[in-house]
């Protein structure tokens, strides 16, 4: 056995989830991982390991491993708000809606001020067809935020989505308004405007609210979706020419498909 | 709007006789065709003036071997409640791997032929008129293989004939299917996975045999991955359009222009969602849900999809008001197949019934969210908006769904035809609103139904194809609320007829056939 080998065995499992924390934050995350392993292996029942094995797993699309880290994770500290809310984040992302309910709820009730997970308890009711469920606790996921003084243009956006997905259109639009206050450059946040004045009627400004977005730098909407708009925009203000040309990058682009 | 649990009863199958289980062809593998099937067809074979009953089922191809002989199921409705099975006397057993079944005149002989989609050959049976059949697939010029789904038989070319399309799903053999594991275990593959193909359309030459006109028409040149489809007029023009609904590619809306059609789905606004995105379109149907005059259609989407109810705006353009109408959010949690528009209660107005299950029968060992068996969802119109009420307790693994009145009381019942299971009947007790049946005779999608009781005007377009892999009954139930009799009834029949019959003070609470020219029978 070398001598780096036996140092590596004889740290703490504080030592390498510290190593490991810092790695993580610069990205290294194989090396993250390894510090991890060896972390866990000193120490099985080291929750705050468990919990970043878990987003370690997440980013690498490995969702079998983060399952087992965060469920471990919350069952070995049930009082911790953050291992749970990282649990039902977790099912939240894996599309598992009713599984993610109870342990955000839990996060929710141990730390009435953290918004995140009243915002994912929103979005998971909103994915379970439970829409007046989740415009109260998206009101007051804003309500926290608005208290701890950051508000935030993503929930505003998901808010907006939800409102507008009910045909609710004024009430979405004054959630897009309040996106681009915060966020004038919003890329989500043009795009949603622009879809709402689409379907007003008001063609020239969803045409110019699509090129804000084209423009506005972000990740949440595709350059697919904009272009799906502005091809339509134009098309309806008889602009042939430009109404084809984002036709064609519209269907260029990689397909999205909606599940 | 009937009371909840008040609307249908299930009929077991001890006593209407109906004992026919869908065999899915189950596989370890997970073969796409498995997963798509069965469709069921309301018809009267013998002219009997009662509905009869047709399921079609899987059989013997490159990936399945059954165990035992598998036939699709005709079954002769005996008047009382009961129905025997008469498939094999009718010599409509089918053959290759059934997948959809629709109904049709295409000699104009007064007797209804069956056409059966396959994956392998379709079949065409024509109707013998002393309750047999013969397979006149071949001579008839329909026999080219496929993964084929839907078959709507529609005149068109107005020349007085019906002609066909099939739609075809994904490119398909054993060699192309594909391996979609999750934790190391088979799961249906989405069809994303695959290469859609090209439907056909079939014109009729009058003679009992049919054109391929796939690539003329310009229904050939759009490759899809078609699962159901419905012939309209979306723009009152007199010819009848096509709407197809496409699983994970976009949507197609095939605007009639006479001999050829343009697909305009994108420009209408039904290819896609809202954000551009192709959903899993499955069943469809066409109808004026709003009373604005206007055809609407409707799309049975995939779970987390919302179904998608597309307003027709009048300018060849359509707004989906799933919103709205509350339609996105009832189905947001399901995958819908078959559905009808139709007046469950005869208040006048057309409410919605849709069938639903999630394909993969083995997702609840993946999610806590979805269910493999889901529930019949019954819309009632409450003017503007639907309002959900389930239309019986349990769930089903369900495709097909046909609606007709099995019983002849002017109540309309439903047949929903479940993957893998036996199908269920469900009997609608009925309401004490009046009703009006019209049988219209002769090629009659695209006649116009426009009738007046107790002051109040309605309408009708007469359309053919929808729901998914079926076929409903033919013939057209009027609601006319409290009114007894019909103040009166116009029939605009379609080109080539094209005119119009008209009749007074018509007599509700039972059926009439009614020919071009003809008097009320």
């Amino acid at each position: 056995m070398t001598l780096a080998v036996l140092l590596l065995l004889a740290a703490s499992a504080a030592e390498h989830y510290q190593r490991a924390s810092t790695l993580f934050d610069q990205q290294k995350f194989a090396e993250a991982n390894e510090a991890l392993d060896a972390a866990l292996a000193a120490d099985p029942v080291h929750v705050p390991a468990l919990t970043l094995k878990g987003k370690l797993a997440m980013a690498f699309n490995r969702f079998d491993v983060a399952r087992l880290a965060f469920e471990r994770a919350a069952r070995l500290a049930p009082e911790s708000a953050y291992a749970q809310f990282l649990l039902g984040f977790f099912y939240y992302v894996d599309n598992d809606f009713v599984k993610a309910i109870a342990p955000l709820e839990r996060a929710r009730r141990l730390d009435a001020s953290d918004s995140r997970a009243t915002l994912y308890l929103a979005m998971s009711r909103e994915g379970l067809a439970q829409p007046e469920l989740a415009i109260s606790l998206y009101e007051q996921t804003i309500e926290l935020e608005t208290q701890r003084g950051r508000p935030s243009p993503e929930t505003h956006t998901a808010y907006g989505r939800l409102l507008f997905t009910l045909g609710r259109q004024d009430e979405a639009a004054r959630q897009f308004a309040r996106v681009l206050e915060l966020d004038p450059a919003s890329r989500d946040g043009h795009y949603e405007q622009g879809r709402i004045e689409f379907e007003r009627g008001r063609y020239a400004e969803a045409a110019s609210h699509g090129e804000k977005a084209l423009e506005a730098k972000g990740v949440g909407t595709t350059d697919r979706q904009i272009h799906f708009l502005l091809s339509r925009s134009y098309s309806k203000l008889g602009k042939d020419d430009l109404a084809g040309a984002h036709r064609k990058k519209f269907q260029s682009a990689p397909a999205t498909l909606r599940r | 709007m009937a009371l909840f649990g008040a609307v249908f009863e299930t009929m077991p199958a001890a006593r209407t006789g109906i004992d026919f289980v869908h065999d899915n062809a189950l596989s370890a593998g997970r073969y796409l065709p498995e997963s798509m099937g069965p469709g069921v067809a309301i018809l009267d074979y013998d002219n009997d003036g009662r509905m009869d009953i047709y399921f079609t089922n899987s059989g013997a191809c490159d990936f399945f071997t059954p165990r035992r002989p598998l036939r699709n199921a005709l079954y002769r409705n005996q008047g009382d409640g009961t129905f025997t099975d008469t498939t094999l006397a009718a010599g409509v057993a089918g053959r290759d791997f059934g997948i959809g079944v629709s109904t049709c005149d295409y000699n104009r002989d007064g007797w209804t032929d069956l056409f059966v989609t396959n994956y392998g050959v379709n079949v065409l049976y024509r109707n013998n008129r002393d309750g047999t059949f013969t397979d006149v697939t071949k001579p008839a010029g329909l026999d080219a293989p496929g993964l084929y789904t839907v078959s709507v038989w529609f005149d068109y070319d107005s020349n007085g004939t019906d002609d066909v399309f099939v739609g075809h799903f994904v490119k398909y053999n054993k060699s192309l299917e594909r391996e979609c594991k999750y934790n190391g275990i088979p799961h249906y593959c989405y069809p994303l996975s695959y290469d859609p193909w090209s439907s056909r359309l079939y014109r009729s030459n009058g003679d009992e045999t049919f054109t391929d006109v796939s690539r003329e028409s310009g229904i050939g040149r759009h490759l899809g991955k078609v699962f159901g489809a419905v012939a309209t007029d979306i723009n009152d023009d007199g010819r009848l359009d096509l709407f197809v609904a496409n699983d994970s590619v976009p949507n197609f809306l095939f605007v009639n222009q006479g001999r050829a059609f343009d697909e305009i789905g994108l420009e209408a606004g039904v290819a896609y969602s809202a954000d551009g995105a192709a959903r899993s379109g499955m069943g469809v149907d066409a109808a004026d849900y709003d009373g604005d005059g206007r055809q609407d259609l409707f799309v049975a989407n995939f779970n987390r999809e919302r179904f998608s109810i597309y307003r027709n705006r009048g300018d060849l353009t359509f707004t989906d008001e799933a919103g709205p109408t509350g339609i996105g959010t009832a189905t947001q949690m399901f995958s819908g197949w078959g559905v009808k528009f139709f007046d469950f209660d005869h208040d006048g107005d057309l409410d919605l019934i849709v069938a639903n299950g999630h394909p993969d029968d083995r997702i609840e060992e993946i999610s806590s969210t979805l269910k493999h068996r889901e529930p019949l969802l019954l819309f009632a119109n409450t003017g503007g908006k639907f309002a959900v009420l389930p239309a019986v307790a349990k769930d089903y693994p369900a495709r097909g769904l046909a609606v007709g009145d099995l019983d002849n009381d002017g109540a309309p019942d439903v047949i929903v035809a479940n993957n893998g299971e036996a199908p269920v009947v469900l009997r609608n007790r009925g309401t004490k609103n009046h009703w009006l049946g019209l049988a219209l005779k002769g090629p009659a999608t695209g006649a116009r139904i426009t009738w007046s009781a107790g002051g109040v005007r309605r309408s009708r377009l007469k359309t053919a194809g929808g729901s998914y892999l079926s076929a409903h009954d033919p013939r057209e139930l009027l609601g006319l609320g409290e009114a007894a009799r019909l103040d009166w009834v116009e029939v605009r029949w379609p080109a080539p007829v094209s005119r119009t019959d008209r009749f007074e003070n018509v007599r509700g609470g039972r059926y009439y056939s009614l020919r071009p020219g003809g008097s009320l029978e």
